[in-house]
């Protein structure tokens, strides 16, 4: 009688324990599938737009699109284009930690830092070069 | 050697690590399964709201009545300075059904400058404010007894101008000027908007208020103003849904 008693106890028990786990398993998989989801979502759209409005910015008569499609002629590579590149990085990024860059070349980084959380990329029309028309220009920056 | 005292702890306590082994290997084959072959989408409410505002932002960055108009082609990511100063939100045609969407535009870069002015002379007491606005999108509204006075009433009672800071942490930011309804704007925290949804909807309705980085951080943009000048901005939707 004991026995019995104590076996049904025992199954109860273990019964309970393997319903929790199996509930709280997938209940923790859904919530950091949703949470990666949003934070993709959140990153894109914000590398995206910071990489469309740096590129829209006046510069001297020209835009920053135009600086970076120059940027291999050498006519817009001086001290004052990467400031204002910095400059205006920095505020739209709110960040001081990121790297602008293309295939062959870093064209302005801040200091001290490896940025590595967002990344946005941008074709840019390259005229000046014997290569190829279009290059990738990437945007990489830390929050 | 067992003696008979004892032998019913010992099959016991044997059943027990049998199971509990059992159990692991199920767990495991449990999480296996969910985590390679199972791919189910739960959409949650309040993850609803976060999504609802970055679709809002991406619309009211390409509409024609807040963005800059070049030869015909809308300039996306470029708001219009005078646009949205004439803003009439009704005119806007966007909003969800039974929600909240306060929509912010400040100017960054002006903040950027006012602080460094204030920083210079040591106006440290003298608040700088930056230029901004604020307005919240209509939408109509199907939830009997919910009232859309009251809960302005409540933002309005709820301002806590010494959090401004936490509104706008990323961007250095100030206090906006604009107004909603007759009410002297400034910005509110999330919770305080959540709290005052809570407390003016009907019993038993739920209500949920944006809580991602859109709040807390917003997505750049760009102000163009009416001298041609063009500043860098950040646009920010909350969004407060009722469901």
């Amino acid at each position: 009688m004991r026995k019995g008693l104590a076996d049904f106890l025992l199954i109860a028990i273990m019964g309970t324990v393997a319903g929790m786990l199996l509930f709280i398993i997938p209940i923790f998989t859904f919530k950091y599938h949703l949470a990666v989801n949003l934070k993709f979502q959140y990153d894109f759209n914000e590398g995206q737009l910071a990489f469309l409005s740096l590129l829209r910015l006046p510069y001297k008569g020209q835009t920053a699109y135009g600086i970076l499609s120059e940027w291999s002629t050498n006519f817009y590579r001086d001290d004052d284009a990467k400031s204002f590149l910095k400059e205006k990085l920095s505020t739209i990024l709110s960040s001081n930690c990121y790297k602008l860059l293309n295939s062959s070349a870093i064209i302005v980084e801040s200091p001290a830092c490896n940025p590595y959380e967002v990344t946005a990329n941008a074709l840019v029309f390259v005229p000046y070069n014997p290569l190829y028309l279009t290059e990738n220009f990437t945007l990489v920056y830390n929050r | 050697m067992i003696s008979g005292h004892n032998k019913g702890l010992i099959l016991t306590t044997t059943t027990i690590i049998v199971s509990l082994v059992a159990i692991g290997v199920i767990a495991l084959l449990t999480y296996l399964f969910l985590s390679k072959y199972l791919d189910v989408n739960v959409f949650v409410k309040s993850l609803t709201s976060d999504r609802h505002a970055m679709n809002l932002v991406n619309i009211l960055i390409s509409n024609e009545n807040l963005a800059y108009i070049k030869d015909g082609i809308i300039q996306r990511g470029v708001l219009d300075a005078t646009k949205i100063d004439n803003v009439d939100p009704r005119m806007l045609g966007i909003g969800y059904p039974n929600t909240l969407s306060i929509v912010e535009v400040i100017d960054v870069e002006d903040c950027k400058n006012q602080i460094q002015a204030a920083t210079s002379v040591g106006g440290v007491s003298n608040k700088p404010t930056c230029k901004a606005w604020i307005f919240v999108l209509s939408s109509p509204i199907s939830i009997p007894s919910l009232s859309i006075t009251s809960l302005v009433k409540c933002l309005g009672e709820n301002i806590n101008a010494g959090n401004w800071e936490e509104l706008f942490r990323y961007t250095g930011g100030q206090t906006p000027d604009g107004s909603i309804g007759g009410l002297e704007a400034t910005v509110w925290q999330p919770l305080d908007i959540e709290k005052c949804m809570a407390s003016t909807t009907p019993l038993g309705q739920p209500s949920f208020f944006s809580s991602s980085a859109i709040v807390f951080r917003g997505l750049p943009t760009l102000i163009r103003y009416a001298d041609g000048s063009i500043h860098i901005g950040r646009i920010i939707v909350g969004v407060g849904e009722w469901t």
